[in-house]
């Protein structure tokens, strides 16, 4: 048995290609970096020019750099949160996915968390944010929820960091006990002397127990509060109680999406279809479909008490999106957030790997569409009308934005090149599951039929 | 008191392991002093390999009351620091406060929890030895036994020793 387990791990092992040249993580990486320098460019020109070279302007003063934070943050829901969810409820077609989901956490975080950032124009002076003593005499205000902002994300990224190295310690025993040379230095390094001791696989599954049920909260409670950096404004539209599990709901439903995309492109690129299934697509499936009925509901709830009420700012802002100058973002969101995705993912050929792809690329559009709709058209048409505004993102808004993606997607090729993407031993853990489970049903079967049959002679098959 | 021995024994699976427990129970003396593995032991298994009770919880509740408590200072004493009137709140307003004691509760907890974790595996450690790494990089599940001199050659036939 253990012959078979071990195949079976050397295989994945060899599929995650660690220790060999891998040409199309190289291309991808390298690809995904030349994007990823055009962010710096960009931001490289504001900085030089000042914030002036966006398209930001009073009243609009929040346009595509918050819209992309939001979308950044919501995307990061991904990881972490389903990871923590599928431990916690014990789901064992969790091990493949929990790793590839986490990184996409980090990675999101990390990206996204530049924004504000970058929004600040002066970038240099992100330390004003910190409680320091100081001669200016400013102190950052805590009850702005921009600073709850920072707090929430600062701890959720150092939370995702924490939860997603604490099970990486196994796999780099694994790999430095299986590699040589300077690789072997460096996993050791990581594995931080790992023996696999039962007293360390106990204190291990503890502390990741632990994590998962601080995490859920944790992450739950980020996108209440980016939610709030909007819902405790007197801007139309913005002011909601649903704004909370509204944002969260999206963040899930995006990052979900984001999971989907990655695991596709991971399965056919690595050749992983063995571990990230058909099975594990249609039960993540049957989850992101779930997501987009609650995403509709949301939308329809939040959308029909505005129309109801009739209050004239807010419907100004209503009807600018669904018949004024945002109709046209606003109808695509609703068409791929929920029209395609209610049309696919219900039946069983639609939570195979390429549909599932195909319905998150729409819905990764329609949620940062979804995010840019709550912001901007608001900012346009304020209560006080001598302020209306117009608004065109420039083009260093969307070169950042372009750079965003191509530096998130790079990060996750470097990741996916030097450390192992999908957990060995969570996966290894689940084939003895496997075997002891269809062992012990074997061992409950095997005396009831002795007891029926006699053996035939010579031991029959 | 008869001499004693260490005895690491290297089992091909769960089956092989569960025999050479039931075999060292039986030797008078006999102690499994651990078992090592490239992943958990199944939970049969595990419970016959003494191990403490982690205590990572208790670090998570400790770093998440710091944390918490570090967030609030932080929070109530900046905003003191600073007494801006801000939207009718008070100086020291409750809600904001608490959400920032929340997030301080949870970053507290994760990062206990991590070196709760470091500190109940001994890590980072250097001691290792390499033909048990090996062994367990290769599947194999690798068992020390305490055990008394007289009864390991006979428990050393049920499996291939390491070291003796």
């Amino acid at each position: 048995m253990t012959n078979d387990l071990q195949e079976r791990e050397n295989r994945l092992v060899g599929r995650l290609s660690l220790d060999r040249f891998r040409p199309g993580l190289v291309v991808g990486a390298g690809l995904t970096g030349l994007v990823a320098l055009v962010f710096f460019y960009a931001w490289g020109i504001q900085l030089r020019d000042g914030i002036g070279v966006a398209g930001i302007n009073r009243p609009v003063f929040w346009g595509v750099y918050i819209t992309t934070f939001v979308f950044w943050i919501g995307i990061s829901h991904a990881g972490t949160l389903i990871s923590a969810i599928l431990r916690v409820t014990g789901a064992e077609w969790r091990r493949p996915v929990t790793r590839c989901a986490e990184a996409i956490t980090l990675f999101a975080l990390s990206v996204g968390g530049l924004f504000p950032i970058l929004h600040m124009g002066r970038a240099w002076k992100v330390y004003f944010m910190l409680p320091i003593p100081n001669s200016r005499g400013l102190w950052p205000n805590f009850r702005s929820p921009l600073m709850w902002d920072a707090a929430a994300i600062t701890a959720y990224i150092v939370g995702s960091f924490l939860y997603l190295s604490l099970p990486l310690i196994p796999d780099m025993a694994i790999l430095r006990d299986r590699s040589k040379g300077w690789r072997r230095r460096v996993f050791g390094l990581f594995a931080l002397g790992w023996q696999g001791s039962a007293q360390q696989w106990r204190s291990l599954e503890s502390g990741i127990k632990v994590m998962a049920v601080v995490i859920i909260p944790l992450a739950v409670s980020v996108h209440t509060i980016v939610s709030w950096d909007f819902a405790m404004t007197q801007v139309p539209m913005w002011t909601s109680t649903i704004f909370g599990p509204y944002f969260v709901v999206g963040a899930i439903y995006s990052g979900i999406a984001m999971l989907m995309i990655a695991m596709a492109l991971l399965r056919w690129g690595m050749d992983l279809g063995d571990y990230l299934s058909d099975k594990v697509f249609n039960n993540l499936g049957l989850l992101f479909c779930a997501m987009t009925l609650a995403w509709g509901y949301f939308t329809f709830a939040e959308h029909l008490t505005v129309w109801y009420a009739n209050e004239v700012a807010e419907a100004r802002v209503l009807w600018s999106r669904f018949t004024g100058k945002w109709a046209g973002p606003f109808w695509t969101m609703v068409i791929v957030n929920f029209v395609i995705p209610i049309c696919v993912l219900p039946f069983r050929w639609g939570r195979k790997p390429l549909p599932t792809a195909l319905v998150s690329l729409g819905v990764l559009v329609g949620m940062w569409l979804e995010r840019f709709l709550i912001i901007v058209p608001s900012l346009e048409l304020p209560r006080l009308a001598y302020t209306l505004g117009d608004y065109t993102p420039s083009s260093i808004e969307l070169m950042v934005l372009i750079g965003s993606v191509g530096l998130f997607a790079f990060f996750y090729f470097a990741f996916t090149m030097n450390v192992p993407i999908i957990s060995v031993w969570e996966v290894r853990e689940g084939w003895e599951h496997e075997n002891s489970h269809s062992g012990a049903a074997a061992a409950a079967a095997a005396p009831q039929t002795d007891a029926r049959t006699p053996e035939p002679a010579g031991g029959g098959s | 008191m008869s001499e004693r021995t260490a005895l690491t024994l290297a089992c091909t699976d769960d089956v092989h392991l569960a025999e050479v427990l039931d075999r060292a129970q039986l030797v008078d003396g006999s102690r499994v002093r651990d078992v090592r593995s490239s992943s958990p032991l199944a939970p049969s298994l595990a419970e016959r390999v003494p191990t403490r009770i982690p205590r990572v919880p208790i670090f998570a509740i400790l770093g998440g009351g710091l944390g918490g408590l570090a967030a609030d200072l932080i929070a109530s004493l900046t905003a003191q620091a600073d007494p801006m009137i801000t939207g009718h709140m008070p100086i020291v307003a409750a809600p904001p406060v608490g959400i920032i004691t929340y997030e301080g509760i949870a970053l507290g907890a994760v990062l206990a929890t991590t070196l709760g974790v470091l500190i109940e595996c001994r890590l980072p450690s250097s001691r290792r030895n390499s033909e048990v790494a090996s062994r367990v990089a290769r599947g194999e599940l690798v068992v020390t036994l305490d055990v008394p001199a007289n009864a390991a050659d006979e428990l050393s036939r049920l499996a291939e020793p390491i070291t003796r």
